[in-house]
């Protein structure tokens, strides 16, 4: 009798499964992300797919992107952000960038069925728990700031370009990676572009005026081996008027442009412990920024790693600079 | 024997005023030379003998600023063709530099000085295409046209096309919307 019951209710169990299975799958799997670090190895597993899905994937890799094609369309499940990479979804593919990425190996697994991607990658772990508790500021007294992060170039615009990196993906992984620090001490953040996707640079002073920020970074990659922050440099503009024209607007925060790229280099300086040059210089895009606004330019890929520790590195020395610009 | 004088004295006549007119086309032609040689038409100057070549003052970048070369070219006589003359100079990059920033496969697709005192250069794609440096070699590549520009013609200003259309930037970091003289005039000061 007991028995009867035991396999009626398995069988009930077995009927919800199949009904709620039947319902995932009209509307595509949903793939969960999760993932798992050990020095230089990242292993990230997809979840949530049937056997028969799981064979018609592929995994492409070019420099630090992967690109993961599925047989269908699906619907991301979960995936708790990381400054380890960055996901990207494109119809019925997932884009994975990696910054620091050597080379992959992945391999389908049953019961779940489940695909997992071992990335090799350079350099260590990044500084995680107590580590960036230290080195991040007293939160609260960030809270309220918002800054637009500009990933430099992007789309068919690459940047410089090195054997194994192009400046526009390096960009928006150390954007990434600021982001995810600056959220956790309650910094309010924005980003001109997210994805590898081309926008001029009136197209970026239209996200700034629309998220009105505090603070303007723009990322790029310098071709020496130095760090390089730029602020903008402009003549005197004494008609009011004309200091709201958009090739101007930057006029009424050069000073203040000025201590934020100061104190940007003394936290890099301090953290990075690179050689950090403070320039002005007459750039287009941090002219019509109505905001203090600087670009930094961090070393040429020949002359720095990228690993996740050392953006770890360089997201930290932007809080600091940050909180220590809020300070003055 | 009146008739043989007669004709004499028109062939003479003839010799004469073919002999005048050359020393007239001489003169102006060597009037014309000078002023080219001396800045009237740009700041190109001649010092080779038989005038069949000139000189032309061209700025390359070179590592954090510019370098003023002197360029031996064939003899032109307009001021568009020693301003293209001279670019096609800055496109072929120089020897003397350590690293050439200038975009591999450039060409200079045309060129016109609109009544406006404006030079509009119209590059090929691979100008935009093909660069690939920081914002600094940006910076110096803008200011090299420029300064190139105004030192080989009595031009004001430069506007960058490429492939005959208008472009928002050439390699992401300086807005091409609008002439170059507002952005690169005055002095390069680094630290």
């Amino acid at each position: 009798m007991e028995n009867v019951w035991i396999m009626k209710k398995r069988l009930f169990s077995l009927l919800i499964i199949l009904s709620l299975s039947s319902v995932a799958f009209a509307a595509g799997p949903e793939i969960s992300i999760r993932y798992s670090e050990s020095p230089g190895l990242l292993r990230i597993v997809f979840e949530g797919m049937d056997d028969e899905f799981l064979k018609g994937t592929n995994v492409y890799q070019s420099y630090s992107l992967l690109k993961i094609e599925f047989p269908a369309e699906f619907t991301i499940q979960s995936f708790k952000e990381t400054t380890r990479f960055d996901v990207s979804k494109r119809g019925k593919s997932l884009f994975v960038n990696i910054t620091g990425l050597k080379d992959i190996k992945y391999f389908n697994l049953s019961d779940p069925p489940r695909l997992v991607i071992d990335a090799n990658i350079k350099g260590g772990a990044e500084p995680r728990g107590e580590d960036r508790k230290k080195e991040a500021p007293q939160p609260s007294a960030l809270s309220g700031t918002k800054v637009v992060i500009d990933p430099g170039h992007g789309g068919y615009d690459i940047g410089i370009v090195g054997s194994d990196y192009k400046e526009k993906d390096i960009a928006l992984a150390i954007a990434s990676t600021i982001k995810f620090v600056l959220k956790k001490a309650n910094v309010e953040t924005a980003s001109t572009r997210s994805s590898d996707k081309y926008y001029s640079i009136r197209e970026r002073y239209e996200t700034v005026y629309r998220e009105d920020p505090d603070l303007f970074i723009s990322l790029h990659v310098s071709s020496s081996q130095d760090f390089v922050i730029y602020y903008a440099n402009m003549d005197e503009v004494n008609d009011v008027s004309a200091q709201y024209e958009l090739k101007y607007r930057q006029a009424r925060f050069l000073q203040q442009s000025q201590l934020f790229a100061e104190a940007l280099a003394k936290a890099l300086r301090k953290k990075v412990k690179r050689n950090v040059v403070v320039r002005r210089l007459p750039i287009s895009l941090l002219a019509g920024i109505s905001a203090p606004a600087v670009m930094i330019e961090t070393p040429d890929g020949k002359y720095f790693e990228y690993s996740q520790s050392d953006r770890a590195k360089i997201a930290n020395s932007v809080l600091k600079g940050i909180s220590d610009y809020g300070k003055e | 024997m009146e008739k043989n004088r007669n004709r004499t004295i028109i062939i003479v006549s003839v010799v004469v005023v073919l002999i005048l007119m050359s020393l007239v086309v001489y003169v102006v032609q060597r009037t014309t030379v000078k002023s080219t040689s001396t800045g009237e038409v740009g700041t190109a100057s001649t010092d080779k003998p038989e005038d069949s070549y000139m000189k032309v003052r061209v700025y390359y970048p070179s590592e954090d600023k510019l370098r003023l070369e002197e360029r031996t070219i064939s003899r032109v006589f307009s001021q568009k063709k020693i301003l293209r003359e001279a670019l096609l100079e800055l496109l072929k990059g120089s020897p003397d530099v350590k690293r050439n920033i200038i975009p591999d496969n450039s060409i200079l697709l045309g060129l016109y000085i609109g009544n406006d005192g404006i030079a509009y250069l119209n590059f090929s794609e691979d100008f935009k295409r093909n660069f690939h440096g920081d914002v600094l070699d940006e910076y110096l590549i803008l200011k090299a046209i420029y300064e190139t520009v105004l030192a080989n013609s009595k031009v004001d200003d430069v506007r960058i096309l490429i492939d005959d259309k208008e472009t928002d930037s050439v390699g992401g970091h300086f807005s091409a919307e609008y002439p170059l003289k507002q952005l690169v005039a005055r002095e390069l000061k680094l630290d």
